[in-house]
């Protein structure tokens, strides 16, 4: 049985990318200075480019009333990803760019990258796919990335999942699926209404054409319906699967599940399940009220007063600054994360990588600076 | 010359009226969104395309309509591009957008200028000691005597006739002007670092000028000397164009200069206002609003020089009705009107000041 594999697609440049990549080059950019090749293609066409992945939505649909699944049509600088890859995701919310990490849920052979994403309360860029985005609307991605793949070989596989964290394992075995290979392959996946399952006909479709696939849907909140009831335990699970413990599990959801499940796979005494976090954790910032210059590595007590920019001094740092009162500039810096006063309005807000002017901002929360 | 002080507040009055600027900053910053992002996109299509459009015209430019549409869309293009694109954007106007081609610190544009300096220059030395006379070096950019507080030096009897040298070739004059020659010549700074000022404005010109005057050019063939001709025309007409715009800004009748120790211990309403008695709007339709970037409105623009500057023109009237209440000046008037005045203060002030004017 041949691998499946399109990374050898991903190291070497189609002839496609090359082109455009050539559009690019010591007289073109001599003619487009100051500005970039890239402004005048754009002009011609949004998704052009000679080097950035750019992609115009195709179709929106509505999976549950939290889930969204759209369809990209990516330019010739997409490389193709491989099953369970995630990719950065960038899109305009109110006039303002914002990216977000999205597992990928198409096949590796599908013409269209497919997202699938859960809204989540505060998440800006969920909500935005969720309320507002519309055929012909355009974004722009990262490459793929990410290690969590399909183990090579046939062995049998586990694959438990909670929520949206489905999308990978939806990935994989699409990717199985048209490439034809009938793997052993049981699917645990947990919702919390049976509303909120996802791809439930899809899954039963491919199960019925696929005699070693079988998927269980658990349905924490709701008994019935035929559904297996409950949170994820190991009694449940190997009730379910007796033979789990020979299988390689792999492993996608909230915080609570994976934690649960990688406990549970010390029980049985299997190897740890290869494993995707789909919850990005913000960047690590130190205690409250505490500046953490990153690049100096050196930290500053935010609760003695002052703008960033004085404590930065007092730590003996030297940053850039002008008119110091929030009209040149010059001061700013980079911000990781964290929560900054305006000494103007006095007003709070949170920033995530962002450019801060540093003089006119103090800290309200831990604020980790690049500086 | 106008020779009435304006009033100037003091006190809690000052600060009253300070509060209320800032009300209005922050009213408008709060409300930015993709109107204001779509309206940014719009103008970057418009120079694109008037750039693309102007340099295929002029390769046809051997047909004298080519040439002067060309020519036309290719100064258009230029003056879009420095003014309500470039320079806005390196104010940090865009950095809201969280675009990485828009953001101020990094913004390169279409003038041998390097961004770096004229950040320095323009956005802290003028935004910040704005009409300090002795600080403000854009108070007749260290050749010319723009204000009476300025002492009267020979040279100056030439100003009216240099004044147009450096109206034709003004990016030349912005570009050297961070480099302070006359700080060079009384030592208060080195010699090393103006070299290494000169050095980046070599960098950065060289780019401009083969662009402009030799590839371009040659990429035209035969039709080498219509595209020269043109790409020249182009960056005389935006020279000019600039210098009269930024002129009328700080330098008619009744905008005010301050002294050191006027500025000094200012609070920020203070500032504010020194910001409004220090510039002068010029008065038009939409058109000429954005082909000035706004700084027609350069009384918004010292006020609020980090918002998007197409918000000037919905918040002038407010601006004007607040000044009214307070009595102070709102300096404004019609293109020709002010820059007769600026003219007249250039011819005026190259004269050798009278003794009972200095007396007075
Ligand atoms: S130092 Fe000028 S804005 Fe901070």
């Amino acid at each position: 049985m041949p691998a499946i594999s399109t990374s050898a697609a991903a190291l070497t440049p189609s002839w496609a990318q090359r082109m455009w990549r050539a559009t690019d080059n010591v007289l073109t950019r001599a003619l487009a200075t100051p500005l970039a090749v890239d402004d005048y293609l754009q002009w011609f066409n949004p998704l052009w480019s000679s080097r950035t992945i750019r992609a115009e939505v195709v179709a929106v649909q509505r999976e549950t009333p939290s889930v969204t699944t759209i369809s990209l049509r990516p330019n010739a600088h997409w490389p193709g990803h491989r099953a369970g890859q995630h990719v950065l995701l960038t899109v305009q919310c109110d006039g303002v760019r914002h990216s977000r990490c999205f597992t990928i849920a198409s096949g590796e052979q599908e013409p269209l990258l497919r997202l699938t994403i859960k809204a989540h309360e505060q998440g800006l860029v969920s909500r935005e796919v969720l309320e507002r985005m519309r055929d012909g609307d355009l974004v722009e991605l990262s490459a793929p990335q990410g290690e969590f793949l399909l183990p090579e070989g046939d062995g049998p596989l586990l694959m438990i999942c909670g929520g949206s964290g489905i999308t990978p394992m939806l990935s994989m075995l699409r990717t199985l699926a048209a490439a034809g290979q009938q793997r052993d392959v049981v699917l645990v996946h947990y919702y919390s209404t049976a509303a909120e399952a996802l791809a439930v006909e899809e899954l039963a479709v491919l199960a019925a054409q696929w005699p070693q696939l079988r998927s269980l849907g658990c349905c924490t909140r709701e008994a019935g319906q035929g559904l297996n009831g409950g949170r994820f335990s190991l009694a449940q699970l190997q009730a379910l699967v007796p033979d789990a413990a020979a299988r390689q599990w792999l492993l996608c959801g909230p915080a609570g599940l994976m934690d649960a499940v990688q406990q549970a796979s010390v029980e049985a005494g299997v190897a740890p399940p290869l494993s995707e976090r789909f919850e990005l954790s913000p960047p690590t910032v130190v205690g409250e009220g505490e500046v953490h210059f990153a690049r100096s590595a050196v930290s500053a007590d935010g609760e003695q007063g002052g703008s960033l920019l004085e404590l930065a001094e007092q730590a003996g740092l030297t940053p850039r600054y002008g008119c110091r009162m929030g009209i040149c500039q010059a001061c700013k810096c980079h911000v990781d994360s964290g929560l900054v006063r305006d000494l103007r309005t006095g007003e709070v807000r949170e920033v995530r990588n962002e450019s801060v002017q540093i003089c006119v901002h103090a800290p309200a929360g831990p604020v980790q600076v690049q500086l | 010359m106008n020779a009435i002080v304006p009033k100037r507040l003091e006190g809690a009055e000052l600060e009253a009226f300070g509060n209320e600027i800032e009300a209005l900053r922050q009213e408008v910053m709060s409300s930015l969104g993709e109107r204001d992002e779509a309206y940014l996109r719009r103008i970057l299509r418009w120079q694109r395309g008037t750039e693309i459009g102007g340099r295929a015209l002029l390769f046809a430019g051997w047909l004298p309509p080519a040439w002067l549409a060309g020519t036309a869309l290719l100064s258009i293009s230029k003056i879009l591009e420095n003014m309500e694109i470039g320079h806005n954007v390196m104010h940090g106007q865009w950095d809201w957008l969280q675009d990485e081609r828009l953001r101020g610190d990094v913004y390169e544009w279409d003038n041998v200028c390097p961004s770096d300096q004229w950040r320095h220059s323009h956005n802290y030395m003028h935004h910040t000691y704005t009409n300090i006379v002795g600080k403000d070096r854009d108070v007749g950019y260290g050749i010319m005597r723009m204000s009476e507080d300025q002492e009267w030096h020979p040279v100056y009897r030439f100003q009216p006739l240099y004044n147009w040298v450096l109206a034709g070739l003004f990016q030349w004059g912005v570009a050297l002007h961070d480099v302070e020659f006359d700080q060079v010549i009384t030592r208060r700074k080195t010699l090393r670092e103006a070299w290494q000022q000169l050095r980046e404005i070599g960098r950065k010109s060289r780019r401009q000028v083969l662009k402009d005057y030799l590839l371009f050019p040659l990429l035209a063939g035969p039709g080498a000397l219509p595209v020269l001709a043109g790409n020249v025309s182009a960056n005389l007409v935006r020279n000019l164009w600039s210098y009269a715009i930024i002129f009328c800004g700080h330098f008619p009748d009744g905008v005010s200069m301050f002294t050191e120790q006027e500025a000094e211990g200012e609070t920020r309403a203070g500032w504010y206002q020194r910001q409004l008695l220090g510039s002068s709007n010029l008065e038009g339709g939409r058109l000429f609003h954005i082909m000035s970037g706004h700084l027609s409105h350069q009384i918004e623009h010292h006020l609020f020089p980090d918002m998007p500057a197409h918000r000037y023109a919905e918040i002038g009237p407010r601006v004007e009705e607040i000044c009214a209440r307070y009595g102070l000046p709102y300096n404004s008037g019609g293109f020709r009107k002010q820059f007769f005045s600026v003219l007249r203060r250039i011819s005026q002030l190259s004269r050798r000041p009278e003794p009972q004017a200095l007396a007075a």
